[in-house]
């Protein structure tokens, strides 16, 4: 029955990071606009060549997806820091990790509602062509995704309640994501080149191990790291 | 090419004192602040071995 | 839970001065040795001996990360000061090495590939760990409250050490995938000895600089807690 409770926690969490972020709907949409920017001037930057841009297209979208992702991931812990609800969330009954488990499925929603709409952009302004094993680069875009917002809303947690949040979430995220990085953007020019040397399937191993490691460590570290 | 090899070599076991000296005098003028610090906070409250 | 302050009594006694000279003369005996009995090799000439600096700086980087990985878990279990204070102190020498390891590492790579800087495996993966280590003192620079410094450091520390090996084996399959390694990572036989002497010398230096800055935390954060008694006792 526990679990039952703590999973209604969870949905809870979530629920309300979400209500809270689509009726400040200015906020996903801000974000999202971000992404697709950010894709622009790197399409002007590296380009006009369209072979060089088909070539960039896989590393603009992932960068473009974690610059923007920065500010969701700090967006997701203002509204609480903002009226100091984190202390009274703290003080409800109920197991820490789900405040995380929360805050991680409110993220998830909201980057992989972002990043469809950047790797549509991406698609299109890029000149990408799709390949006939295209579900391939879904799951290598959902493993690559699941990892950033683990890793992100957990450090989020902390630097969003420090002095310099802006730079701070982006010092320590952004070598952490170095593996999913490289994994995410090697399988997926793998695939869509037609992975003669069927590279991708090691690299997606990689990034499902991340994942799964990961997932235990920040759980266990949040339980540290929330106390007000 | 060997010649010019050695520039690079004195310069590397350069680099490598310069920072291991740099590193030992930071530490050496910070020690002595922080125990002058303590000192003047809790004046002779302390024990050294 | 609030973590336990050390008592006036715990105040450090001073790291021995013997010590550091005995650390750093084994480092100048060992650097003498392997330069003066390690041969030329082909047209690189001397350039190996680099390595008698730039390997065991790297060898250092690593295991002071692993001292940062080992404390600040223990500092999660036992919530002592000391524990953060001691990680704390292994991530400001380790950012040194490392630091020193990637200009080392530029330094050779300049005459041996002709260019400052390559995307080479260990070279991109030392420089990814740096930014790790300097996301760890950024935060705690960031972060005022002792105890909450504490733990988020520690949090921090562990989760960046987890990623080390992670970060070490994605960059270098990122490398190798499409061009062999092209740094010569196996040294001649001829070299091991000097490598290793020289190794343990650096060794004794960073336990002495470790010490040493541990020390110096110590008695900064006791002269806080004094203050701090000051504060409470003056109302």
């Amino acid at each position: 029955m526990a679990w039952r409770d703590d999973w209604r926690r969870v949905r809870a969490i979530a629920r309300k990071d979400l209500t809270t972020e689509l009726r400040a709907k200015v906020g996903f949409n801000s974000v999202v606009a971000l992404g697709v920017t950010i894709l622009i001037l790197l399409g002007l930057a590296l380009g006009p060549d369209a072979q060089a841009l088909r070539n960039a297209a896989v590393g603009a979208v992932w960068l473009a997806t974690l610059f923007s992702g920065v500010l969701a991931f700090n967006r997701s812990f203002q509204v609480e820091i903002e009226t100091g609800a984190l202390e009274q969330l703290l003080q409800y009954p109920g197991p820490r990790w789900t405040i995380f488990a929360g805050k991680l499925l409110g993220n998830l929603l909201f980057v992989t509602l972002m990043v469809a709409i950047v790797v549509a952009a991406g698609i299109v302004l890029f000149g990408v062509r799709i390949p006939a094993g295209w579900p391939a680069l879904l799951g290598v875009l959902a493993l690559g995704i699941v990892g950033l917002v683990l890793l992100g809303t957990f450090y989020a947690s902390m630097a969003s309640r420090s002095r310099a949040r802006e730079v701070l979430l982006p010092l320590l995220l952004f070598p952490m994501l170095v593996p999913v990085l490289l994994a995410a953007t090697t399988a997926s020019k793998a695939l869509l080149g037609a992975d003669l040397m069927h590279e991708a399937g090691a690299w997606i191993r990689l990034l499902a191990v991340y994942d799964v490691v990961f997932f235990i460590a920040t759980f266990i570290a949040f339980e540290h790291v929330i106390e007000a | 090419m060997i010649e010019s090899n050695q520039t690079f070599i004195i310069a590397a076991y350069a680099v490598t004192w310069g920072a291991m000296l740099a590193y030992l005098v930071y530490l050496l003028r910070r020690g002595r602040r922080a125990r002058a610090e303590y000192e003047r906070m809790a004046p002779g409250d302390r024990n050294t071995a | 839970m609030p973590a336990t302050p050390p008592s006036p009594h715990s105040y450090p006694p001073r790291t021995s001065v013997w010590f550091a000279f005995v650390s750093f003369g084994a480092v100048i005996a060992a650097q003498t040795h392997a330069i003066l009995t390690s041969p030329a090799e082909g047209d690189m000439g001397h350039l190996q001996k680099i390595m008698y600096v730039h390997v065991p700086a790297a060898w250092m980087t690593f295991l002071a990360f692993f001292v940062v990985l080992v404390f600040s878990a223990r500092y999660l279990w036992k919530r002592n000061e000391n524990d953060d204070l001691l990680a704390a102190s292994a991530a400001e020498v380790g950012a040194l090495f490392n630091g020193l390891t990637l200009m080392l590492g530029m330094i050779w790579g300049r005459p041996a590939w002709g260019v400052w800087w390559v995307w080479d495996a260990r070279l991109t993966s030392t420089l990814v760990l740096f930014l790790i280590f300097v996301g760890y003192l950024a935060l705690r620079a960031f972060v005022d409250d002792a105890e909450q410094k504490a733990r988020w450091s520690a949090a921090v520390g562990a989760i960046g050490a987890i990623n080390v090996p992670i970060v070490y084996m994605s960059v270098t399959w990122w490398r190798t995938l499409h061009q062999p390694p092209s740094s010569p990572a196996t040294l001649d036989p001829a070299y091991t000895m000097g490598l290793r002497l020289n190794a343990i010398a650096l060794l004794l230096v960073m336990i002495h600089f470790i010490r040493k800055r541990y020390e110096i935390a110590r008695v900064e954060r006791a002269a806080e807690h004094v203050a701090e008694a000051a504060a409470m006792g003056g109302r």
